[in-house]
């Protein structure tokens, strides 16, 4: 819960605004992508404690890839393992910075599952 | 959810699940069906009420008359939607024992007073915390 903090002791009227955003309030749709057989789909899985970064997996047919999301830069995919078919992103850190998930690749089959944790330097 | 209540564009929207909320539970993101009919994630930023207060310097003293504390209403901020039951304020959470609405300068201001001995104060105390909830939103 959000405090209000105050000076009893100053000589004047004293006043303290809360740190909270003063941005608008907006609903944005992340988008699903386009073509194919219809099963497309997008979900948005995790956000950063900022707000700055935005996780999740958007997937086109038999292809499902986690994703990166911010305000400047949009969507970005982060991309699948040799023989994978699936990556979902489903946490981020305090900043953003760093995005934790779920993938396969082709030892692992369809049916395999690992995890993986993502970095804008390493990748 | 509530999103509705902050006149969010959410024509055509089903929101199925909420997943996760940033720390400041300003921006919380799942997923629904999009206006496409499609299952689409979402992003929806509620920002927490940007809330002023102010006193008047006092000391303070166990037979002090109740302290007034003015909600500063402004453009964005429209006090008479705070519900003064939820008011609580000090270390005790002293509850209000008066509330006023003024008007000053054109702008409509919230003032209310607490018993000195309710709120948990100490003559060396510095600062204080009022607490409460304006339109259904804690601040």
């Amino acid at each position: 819960m959000r405090k209000l903090i105050y000076t009893l002791l100053c000589l004047a009227i004293s006043a303290t605004a809360l740190p909270a955003a003063s941005r608008a309030a907006s609903f944005v749709g992340l988008g699903v992508p386009t073509g194919g057989s219809g099963s497309n789909f997008s979900n948005a899985l995790g956000v950063s404690a900022d707000s700055s970064v935005v996780v999740g997996g958007v997937n086109s047919p038999n292809l499902t890839q986690a994703f990166r999301w911010t305000a400047g830069g949009g969507m970005i995919g982060l991309g699948l393992l040799p023989g994978g078919s699936f990556s979902f992103a489903t946490g981020v850190s305090a900043n953003g910075s760093v995005v934790l998930g779920d993938l396969n690749d082709s030892a692992s089959g369809i049916q395999g599952q690992e995890t993986f944790i993502w970095d804008p330097i390493l990748g | 959810m509530q999103v509705n209540t902050y006149g969010l564009d959410l024509a055509g929207w089903t929101l199925t699940g909420a997943v996760a909320v940033s720390a400041d539970g300003s921006t919380v993101v799942g997923y629904g069906t999009g206006p496409s009919g499609a299952q689409e994630g979402w992003i929806a930023v509620i920002p927490r009420p940007n809330v002023q207060i102010a006193i008047e310097q006092q000391p303070i003293a166990l037979n002090s008359p109740p302290i007034p504390v003015a909600v500063l209403g402004s453009s964005t901020v429209d006090v008479t939607q705070i519900d003064v039951t939820t008011l609580h304020f000090g270390p005790k959470g002293a509850t209000a024992v008066s509330t006023q609405i003024v008007s000053a300068t054109g702008q409509v201001n919230l003032v209310v007073s607490f018993n000195v001995q309710d709120t948990g104060l100490a003559i060396r105390d510095t600062q204080g915390c009022l607490q409460g909830t304006i339109g259904g939103e804690f601040f």
